[in-house]
């Protein structure tokens, strides 16, 4: 997998959308994309970031309670 | 023509609401949850913002938790049929639109318990009634927020906390108020809520969707894709994914975000406020006509902005041909797929002329309509009709 990105997973493509919104408002960059297949074999969607946001997305997700299934 | 029957589904709609769908329809159709091209993630995204927009409107913590279905019919079924057992005890009212009572019919015959409440000749419902029918056995309270027939509102607050008290949840049908009259889900402690997308919260038809309490889990009604958890065999175990099985309305989901959103901006309060004026100006119109019945409560705090009444003499059937033939005016007559609360109000089997105004009705439209109707029982034609009132706005807003 890219070494530049991060990827952000939820359970639900409802908290990807809401976590999307959420970094938006904090303004951290991200992307809604497919997740890759190395991570799930689900055809659901992730959150990708720098590598170099990803403790500020992190602490975005924290503070808006949304739990995020894992970071690769 | 003059529209007047928003109690069967809300006509025009705000300009936000064509101009979201004809844009929808153009740039972010394809299938949400489905693909990750851009324009399936835009589609998913219009999807999460009208879930959004509708939460904010009845006060929804969770968001998730509001299933989108393809009218209020589908979403009580998903309620009744994914919660009730045989065995189970159900009590409901004699007020209920078929959308209740056909599901529940069935559910009796698999061994459901189903117990009516009758309401008064007004169509009210007791709250103590309700609370004194439930048994340990009972497993839901089903009622209607108010009446599509005589527009009664049920107090659900009240019904709510005795309910509550004796640990059952309730079932709200709210066809006829949502997005007319307030509905505080949190601070009502709704358990479920049950809405049409196309009467009053202005999306298109084929749109509507079912509010489940954190407390509430049912059974699956419909199985299927969703996009997620595609390995498993079976419905996955988080909401909204677990009730939305097969490919959304998107296009008709973003006008109901739409028109949700129209509400909010214009507030809730507001179009009440102008139904009930339309309400108070059609029922004194229509009550001085000699002839002319009116149902249901005089009260119209307590009244959702529908309107039932009949000449004597004549059959209602006759006096809506009449309303739309000879004087332009749509409106809705007959039994309003509630039998039983026609027979509640004394008007089975012939049933009534039911008006329903709604948030763009002028005052000039239901001057008209009380016009066409005195014209009719006094059996004059249609020619002079003078108004009386300002023109009419320039509408749809939005
Ligand atoms: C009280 C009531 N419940 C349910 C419904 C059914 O709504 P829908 O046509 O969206 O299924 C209606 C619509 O007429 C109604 O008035």
């Amino acid at each position: 997998m890219d070494e530049q990105y991060k990827i952000f997973v939820f359970k639900s493509t409802y908290l990807t959308f809401k976590a999307e919104r959420a970094l938006k408002g904090a303004h951290v960059a991200c992307k809604v994309v497919t997740k890759p297949r190395d991570i799930s074999s689900d055809c659901g969607l992730a959150i990708r970031v720098t590598a170099l946001d990803e403790p500020a997305a992190s602490k975005v997700m924290c503070d808006s309670g949304i739990a995020s299934l894992g970071v690769w | 023509m003059i529209y007047i029957d928003n109690a069967a589904t809300s006509h025009p709609k705000p300009e936000s609401v064509y101009k979201r769908m004809d844009f929808v329809l153009r740039n972010a159709s394809a299938n949400p949850g489905r693909s990750g091209h851009r324009m399936a993630i835009e589609a998913n995204r219009v999807i999460f913002e009208s879930r959004e927009s509708v939460a904010r409107l009845f006060n929804i913590r969770h968001p998730e938790r509001i299933i989108f279905t393809c009218n209020a019919t589908a979403a009580l079924n998903l309620a009744l049929k994914g919660l009730l057992q045989p065995g189970d005890h159900c009590v409901t009212s004699d007020m209920e639109h078929n959308s209740m009572v056909r599901p529940l019919k069935f559910l009796s015959q698999q061994g459901v318990n189903v117990h009516r409440v009758q309401a008064s000749r007004e169509g009210s419902l007791d709250p103590d009634e309700i609370s004194s029918a439930i048994t340990c056995e009972t497993r839901l309270i089903a009622v209607t927020h108010a009446s599509n027939v005589i527009g009664t509102i049920t107090p659900i607050a009240d019904i709510i906390k005795t309910a509550h008290n004796k640990e059952v949840p309730v079932l709200i049908d709210a066809a006829q108020t949502a997005g007319s009259v307030p509905i505080d889900v949190e601070a009502l402690d709704v358990d479920m809520l049950a809405c049409p997308g196309h009467k009053g919260l202005f999306g298109p038809q084929g749109t509507g969707f079912l509010y489940l309490s954190p407390k509430i889990n049912l059974n699956p009604t419909v199985f299927g894709g969703t996009g997620s958890r595609s390995d498993l065999d079976r419905m996955p175990d988080f909401l909204p994914d677990r009730y939305e099985a097969g490919t959304l309305n998107t296009p008709g989901i973003a006008g109901l975000g739409a028109g949700a959103e129209f509400i909010s901006s214009e507030g809730i309060d507001i179009v009440r406020a102008h139904e009930k004026h339309m309400l108070s100006r059609l029922t004194g119109g229509l009550s001085g006509i000699p002839g002319v019945k009116i149902y249901g409560t005089k009260d119209l705090e307590r009244r959702a902005a529908v309107v039932s009444f009949i000449i004597e003499g004549l059959d209602p059937a006759v006096i809506g041909d009449r309303l739309d033939t000879d004087f332009g005016i749509g409106v809705r007559v007959g039994i309003h797929c509630a039998p039983d609360a026609h027979k509640v109000i004394g008007s089975y089997p012939k049933g009534t002329v039911r008006m329903s105004p709604g948030y763009f009705t002028t005052s000039e439209d239901i001057d008209r309509a009380i016009w066409a109707v005195e014209a009719i029982a006094s059996g004059r034609e249609n020619h002079h009709y003078i108004p009386v009132s300002s023109p009419r706005p320039a509408f749809p807003r939005g």
